[in-house]
């Protein structure tokens, strides 16, 4: 049907003339539709927002954990199956960072091409000497980009490897992890049992035989967007692959560890026991040498005793031949001694015998002499003799006197020989003597020299015993030290044995307890910070869906009620139209375009400030809570097209019930002004002394309650959402101001919490803590025993 | 047969459990290219009948024959052509719309119509010629008047129906109105209707129905009609 012209130049006036009530529409529609479109569009531009995060940092769609760790040969495997595109193997631990004042527990990721970490400043690790850490932790530690911090990682399985090749970290730059958006970090066994802060490090820096977790990425996962249902059923679906390979893998594992373990146990065995035997026959050589060195010792010892008693005999027998020697000296001596006093005896004898030969010789010198004369002298007669028998006779007489010479002589010479004997028998006597004397000397001189060899023999063998026996007992001492040793060696080699033997039997129970590998099949909605996030998305979804209700209804009834008194105004104009011959579309379309008009201007300007706006205050809010790089707004088409129709339908609806309403009536009745409805009687009339006492103004306000029914509810309904509206916010605002004081005045009483070590005594904690109860500022003490758990939901059967 | 023919026409409106019957048994007939003045008092039944006359209102019983056509019983549709065609209305108070200029509101009456007249010509000829620019707010009561019957007869319409087009003005310019409805009357041989409460002007009209008490008690046929200039009242 042709619009006619003049309608329209009619209908565009009417919006000129009529501006404000135009403008209320348009801002109810505003309103409307920007808190619809707003609200309804902050949760998908939040999950848009972590949605193109994970995209571009390649989050993982799937994480797999082992309880036995993972290994290259899950990787293959899971890289393998339908829909997968990289698995990544990755580490993580927890570690303890202490700085002058606290202990921080962090988790040590490390960088890798899954779940890329944002640089908010400064650089990524590029050695291992460096890490990187989230701005809090900067903070909380006060140390800066360049600054180092030690680390002290939680132990490994085995307890031996460390995990950190380096653990003085030079602090390089600022990230963001996609893998931890809140300020959940999870727990942990270190510490308070609270996880504070993540830093990554490089990926070299680990020292690990398995990896922590299996990230993987799924094909064409980009395509979907996180978190909605096609997304999360590939997922699933891939999942269920995964399981399917899940028990294969976690008994491969199990068993490759036990096979290992085996392995190791039997080289242990091996080795101990090889070990066992060595040590056995180092003590068994060192326990011979050292009883061989006691033989010895003791053959040395009889050896030495032996010599000594037959050194000792021998100088017995050596000083008692001496000693007899010396006594045959001293006898000798002695009877040298008689001797030379017999001797001497002799010898004065002989003196005497000799003299009284001399005498004897002298006398007989004279008595030859005078028969020499008596001879010489009968010679001399024999000469003078002159008779033979003179001759004869003096002859005789010589030859008598030659007879007694003769005898003389031979006297003399006995006498003589007598002397010489005498002499000779002196001299040899004392030739003798001295001989003898000699000989003594000798024997003396030769027994001294004997005993002083004997000494010197005595000297030298005893100092030869005694260096023989200062040399045994070294030798015995030695022996003494060497057996000490061996005792202690032996002890030694027990416990060690004992304590391989133990370890040995630990390892093996060990092996025994090995539990079987368990699977983690994990996807994003186990991420505390996602799935907080995700579900904080619905819950505002929810409320995007309650709230522009009240708006859309508010809207309505306000385009109602300006629609109602706008055409109600226009009666006669209507009237007149229809008395002109304009069918009721004609009539219609001017609060039809009027109404649209305002609806979808208002509507448009609301959808462009609330996409923008809305999405931005919510995610203001919720910045508090999650740290994302950037907050993506987007014009949504289907909530704007949604909003807008919903507004179009709830505004020109009721403008379409008020207008259709009118042009029903025949054009006689529309030009007469409307005939108010006729009041009634109420039942307030009947209470005669209340109705009385009534101003005449009050009685026309009851009266119109009842007359005008439409209005009244409609102001009712209108008080009644503004109301709720305003008292939902003041609702929200005091249920939400009061959770702090509920959760830390009522709940939390304490100001303080201190946590203990575990390591230490009870003695040490229990002074500790009366030492805080006898502080001035201190109240009350309550001790408590906190322990982080893991708690599963069982598997349904 | 007359052009307008009412026959036993009864108009009864419900106010709640009361009856009010604004028709009764009314019975009267027009012929074509006639100017007919209806008098009676207040609440005669003047208004009820010409807005029926006009497919304005609904009958509750009877007969309203409008060049042949049995207007009481047209379709909705129908009805809606046969007041943009064949009506033009003359109201008491104008009623012209206010957003729209004086030529304006004459063109809202033509645009609809299949054989209108030129709204300027029709608006030169009722003397407004230098004020069709202007809004209604802009002009006396007199000149809306005029801008309502050059909105009326633009239409060109078999019946031109004017419910007291003068009560709201005063002595000359009421007369200018009338004279404007005669002359057009005779000039395009329209068939007028022309309901007032001053029976001094009966004698320009061609018949007289009298109301009373929701009936034409009374029709004169006037052999002898006389311009409006003449009659003084
Ligand atoms: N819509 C209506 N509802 C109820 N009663 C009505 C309605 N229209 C007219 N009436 C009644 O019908 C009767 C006739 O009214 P109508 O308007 O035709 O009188 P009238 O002759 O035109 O009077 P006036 O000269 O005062 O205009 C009156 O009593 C009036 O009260
Ligand atoms: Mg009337």
């Amino acid at each position: 049907m042709k619009v006619k012209k003049a309608l329209l130049k009619d209908c565009f006036k009417e919006i000129k003339k009529s501006y404000k009530r135009f403008i209320s529409i348009l801002l109810m529609a505003l309103l409307g539709v920007g808190f619809f479109a707003g609200l309804r569009a902050s949760s998908p531009d939040m999950v848009d927002s972590i949605d193109s995060y994970y995209k571009s940092q390649n989050v993982y769609d799937i994480e797999v954990m082992s309880t036995l760790g993972l290994t290259d040969d899950d990787i293959q495997a899971l890289a393998n199956i339908e829909n997968v595109e990289n698995v990544y193997g990755t580490y993580s631990k927890d570690g303890l960072i202490k700085t002058a004042e606290k202990e921080i527990v962090s988790k040590i990721l490390c960088v890798d091409d899954v779940n890329k970490p944002v640089l908010i400043e400064g650089n990524m690790p590029t050695n291992i000497g460096e890490c990187v850490v989230e701005k809090g932790f900067l903070k909380a530690t006060n140390k800066n980009i360049g600054d180092y911090i030690e680390i002290e990682p939680e132990k490994t399985e085995d307890e031996e490897t460390e995990y950190l090749k380096n653990k003085n970290l030079k602090i390089v730059g600022i990230v963001e992890s996609p893998l931890y958006i809140s300020r959940e970090r999870g727990s942990t066994k270190l510490g308070t049992g609270v996880i504070n802060y993540y830093i990554y490090v490089n990926r070299e820096n680990v020292n690990s035989d398995v990896y922590t977790e299996i990230y993987i990425r799924l094909k064409d996962s980009n395509e979907y967007q996180t978190a909605s249902t096609k997304y999360e059923d590939y997922v699933e679906e891939t999942k269920d692959k995964i399981e399917a390979i899940k028990v294969e893998r976690e008994n491969a594992r199990y068993q490759e560890l036990i096979d290992e373990a085996n392995a190791e146990i039997a080289k242990a065995e091996d080795e101990f026991n090889t070990e066992k035997q060595n040590g056995e026959k180092q003590i068994q050589d060192a326990e011979k040498k050292i009883n061989d060195g006691k033989a010895q010792i003791e053959k040395a010892e009889a050896e030495i005793s032996s010599n000594e008693t037959k050194a000792k005999n021998e100088f017995a027998s050596a000083e008692k031949q001496i000693s007899d020697a010396k006594a045959e000296i001293e006898k000798n001596t002695a009877d040298l001694n008689t001797k030379k006093q017999e001797a001497e005896a002799g010898f004065s004898q002989a003196e005497t015998q000799k003299t009284e030969l001399q005498n004897t010789l002298n006398n007989i010198n004279s008595a030859i002499e005078m028969i020499n004369k008596n001879i010489e002298e009968k010679q001399n007669e024999l000469q003078t003799a002159e008779t033979e028998e003179e001759k004869g006779k003096i002859n005789q007489e010589i030859a008598g006197l030659q007879v007694s010479k003769q005898e003389y002589e031979t006297n003399k010479q006995s006498v003589q020989a007598g002397i010489t004997q005498i002499e000779t028998q002196v001299t040899s006597g004392r030739a003798e003597l001295q001989n003898a004397e000699t000989q003594i000397n000798n024997a003396k001189a030769e027994i001294e020299k004997q005993e002083k060899t004997l000494q010197q023999t005595k000297n030298s063998t005893n100092s030869q015993i005694a260096s023989a026996k200062k040399e045994l007992e070294s030798s015995r001492k030695e022996i003494e030290n060497a057996e000490a040793e061996l005792q202690r060696s032996r002890e030694e080699f027990n416990t060690k044995i004992q304590e391989a033997e133990g370890k040995l039997i630990d390892a093996k129970e060990k092996v025994s307890e090995i539990e079987k590998a368990k699977w983690y099949i994990l996807d994003r909605q186990q991420n505390v910070g996602y799935s907080s996030y995700i579900q904080d998305t619905k819950s505002i979804e929810n409320i995007s869906i309650v709230f522009p209700i009240v708006f859309f209804a508010i809207a309505a009834l306000v385009s109602l009620t300006s629609m109602t008194r706008m055409v109600e105004e226009e009666r006669q104009e209507i009237g007149t139209l229809k008395a002109l011959g304009y069918n009721k579309f004609h009539i219609m379309l001017k609060y039809i375009i009027y109404s649209s008009l305002a609806c979808i201007i208002g509507g448009l300007i609301g959808m462009n400030i609330g996409f923008q706006l809305l999405p931005r205050i919510i995610w203001d809010m919720y910045e508090m809570m999650y740290t994302l790089p950037e907050f993506i707004v987007s014009f949504n088409h289907q909530y704007s097209s949604i909003g807008l129709g919903l507004i179009y339908v709830c505004i020109v609806g009721a403008t379409l019930y008020t207008i259709l309403k009118e042009v029903r009536e025949s054009p006689a009745n529309l030009l007469r002004p409307k005939a108010p409805k006729y009041g009634k009687r109420v039942l307030l009339e009947r209470i005669n002394f209340i109705w009385k006492r009534l101003k005449f103004s009050h009685k026309v306000t009851v009266r119109n309650i009842f007359r005008y029914k439409k209005r009244f509810l409609m102001t009712i309904i209108g008080i009644m959402g503004c109301t709720s509206l305003i008292l939902a916010g003041f609702g929200l605002k005091d249920s939400i101001s009061s959770i702090l004081p509920n959760q830390y005045e009522d709940i939390f009483d304490y100001d303080m919490q201190v946590s203990l070590k575990t390591s230490l005594s009870q003695e040490q904690s229990d002074k500790y803590i009366t030492e805080l109860r006898q502080k001035g500022e201190v109240k009350d003490v309550l001790e408590t025993y906190m322990e982080a758990g893991t708690a599963r939901k069982r598997k349904q059967q | 047969m007359s052009y307008i023919e009412f026959k036993n026409v009864c108009k009864e409106y419900k106010m709640g459990e009361i009856k009010i019957k604004a028709l009764d048994n009314t019975n009267f007939s027009i012929e074509k290219g006639e100017l007919v003045v209806v008098v009676g008092p207040s609440g005669a039944g003047k208004t009820t009948a010409l807005n029926i006359l006009g497919g304005m209102d609904t009958v509750t019983s009877g007969e309203v024959i409008v060049d042949g056509k049995n207007v009481e019983k047209l379709k909705n549709k129908e009805l809606i052509k046969y007041r943009r065609e064949d009506i033009g209305f003359v109201f008491q108070f104008y009623n012209l719309v206010q957003n729209l200029t004086a030529i304006e509101n004459v063109e809202l009456a033509t645009q609809i119509c299949k054989d209108s007249l030129s709204p300027d010509e029709v608006m030169e000829k009722v003397g407004l010629k230098d004020r069709k620019k202007n809004f209604p707010s802009q002009l006396s009561g007199g000149e809306q008047q005029r801008v309502a019957i050059a909105r009326a007869i633009a239409k060109n319409p078999k019946l031109l129906l004017c419910d007291e087009p003068t009560g709201a003005l005063d002595y000359k310019t009421g007369k200018q109105i009338l004279k404007l409805l005669q002359d057009t009357a005779r000039k395009e041989n329209m068939t007028v209707i022309i309901i007032t409460h001053n029976a001094a002007i009966a004698p320009m009209a061609d018949k007289i129905i009298r109301f009373k008490n929701g009936t034409a008690e009374k029709i004169e046929i006037n052999e002898n009609p006389v311009s409006v200039e003449t009659i003084e009242w």
